[in-house]
């Protein structure tokens, strides 16, 4: 079942696919293009703008996000040598963080100068930057050659790519057999609850984060198979985003000052949008998951895996 | 998330200084003069939606300096009209509720 689209979906759709490319280039590198230091006040210190892996509510954020870190490295189980291309890299939390624990070469991918100049500098300040590359660049103008890849991230940024069945075409084309996609990012339950076009998604989705298209988890699911890969995992983190979006509005308040003279204004357009979406977590109208598929057949046996 | 006084020395705000920072920031927020609106105005009818709350709660707390309550709607506090909205900050910035 497909999700009526939301209005701002329509809109995509009307501008056709080489403009929204261009749309989002523009209206979704703008909130990333905020100075790093403000970034570095409310998140932790890798600078992770995705959900951590809460297992208690009163857990800081450093351990949720390092849960997190140990478990997407856990996950992709990447081998020296090996691959690895992180679609919408921020500033360089999962790929250098990955970089630091194992011996694969490493491509980032995003479209703020600025996020690719400081996840740049903190690869030279960890001694990666040998195996490091970061492009700015929309993925769907990536040149990926096929079976290139042993495994491909999108950590909290698929949402914004409208083009979803192309750029799953092109991930999976490039994946080497037995290569891994990780997606953790926010869906749609089936059955709407709640107005998917209000003011307050609509001031989430365009007005602080530019361009957001959350599916249903089956139409994602749907995707990734047809394209030939096993669904092996799918981990509910809802739960945690709605804890992770506590600390980050935490740190909001503790910082509004210093966040206020880099950015006039920004701290309300931080605390409120994710105000918005810490309640439609806490009230499951919007849902977060982390997905991992493998292409052909899984190289080894992943049930009864660890927690996350 | 709980509601907390600011920390503060000084004595809290008396209830004109509360209302007239009230009636503006109600004011801004959905782009209405201050002068029009009347104390037993229901939020709602004034066109107080989730988005507009949200962004009032956190101009409230920018301008009067507490700990904003997390709500998409005012009734979920027992919040009716302009002025159980006052007694709600009086109330939140005596420190007596939690
Ligand atoms: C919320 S951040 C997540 C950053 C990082 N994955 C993390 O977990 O810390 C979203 C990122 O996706 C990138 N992004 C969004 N759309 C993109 C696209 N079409 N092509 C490349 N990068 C994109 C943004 O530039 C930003 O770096």
């Amino acid at each position: 079942m497909t999700a009526l689209p939301t209005q701002l979906e329509r809109e995509a759709e009307a501008r056709g696919a080489l403009t929204q490319r261009e749309h989002e280039r523009q209206a979704v590198a703008a909130h990333y293009e905020n100075h790093p230091e403000i970034f570095s006040l409310v998140l932790d210190r890798r600078l992770a703008y995705a959900t951590g892996i809460f297992r208690r509510e009163e857990e800081d954020l450093e351990t949720a996000q390092a849960r997190k870190y140990a478990w997407i490295a856990e996950q992709l189980a990447i081998q020296p040598g090996q691959t690895v291309l992180d679609v919408g890299c921020g500033w360089g939390s999962n790929l250098l963080y990955l970089a630091e624990h194992t011996e694969g070469c490493f491509r980032g991918v995003t479209l703020s100068a600025r996020q690719r100049e400081e996840a740049l500098a903190r690869a030279k300040r960890a001694g990666v930057e040998g195996r490091v590359r970061i492009d700015l660049a929309h993925v769907e103008e990536l040149d990926l050659p096929s079976e290139s890849l042993d495994a491909v991230l999108f950590v909290g940024s698929i949402v914004h790519m409208h083009n979803r069945e192309a750029i799953h075409e092109k991930v999976a084309r490039a994946l080497r057999p037995g290569g891994r996609l990780l997606i953790s990012d926010c869906f749609f339950p089936v059955e709407a609850r709640g107005d998917r076009d209000s003011a307050a998604s609509r001031y989430i989705f365009e007005t602080a984060l530019g361009y957001c298209r959350l599916l249903h988890l089956s139409d994602e699911l749907g995707l990734i198979e047809r394209c030939g890969l096993d669904v092996v995992r799918v981990e509910d983190l809802t739960a945690s985003y709605a804890c992770t979006l506590g600390r980050w509005i935490d740190n909001v308040r503790a910082h509004r000052g210093r966040i206020e003279t880099l950015a006039p204004g920004f701290p309300r357009v931080l605390q409120v949008y994710m105000t918005i979406a810490r309640l439609s977590f806490l009230r499951r109208r919007a849902l977060e998951y982390m997905v991992v598929a493998v292409k052909g057949k899984p190289p080894r046996p992943l049930a009864g895996g660890v927690q996350p | 998330m709980h509601e907390r006084a600011h920390e503060r020395t000084s004595p809290p705000l008396p209830r004109p200084a509360v209302a007239e920072a009230v009636y503006a920031v109600l004011a801004h927020t959905l782009g209405i003069d201050p002068s029009g609106i009347r104390p037993d105005a229901e939020l709602e009818h004034l066109g107080l939606s989730s988005l507009k709350t949200i962004e009032m709660n956190v101009a409230l707390e920018e301008k009067l300096g507490f700990t904003s309550p997390e709500v998409a709607r005012p009734d979920e506090l027992g919040i009716v009209t302009v002025d159980d909205l006052v007694s709600h900050v009086v109330r939140v910035l005596a420190g007596d509720l939690r």
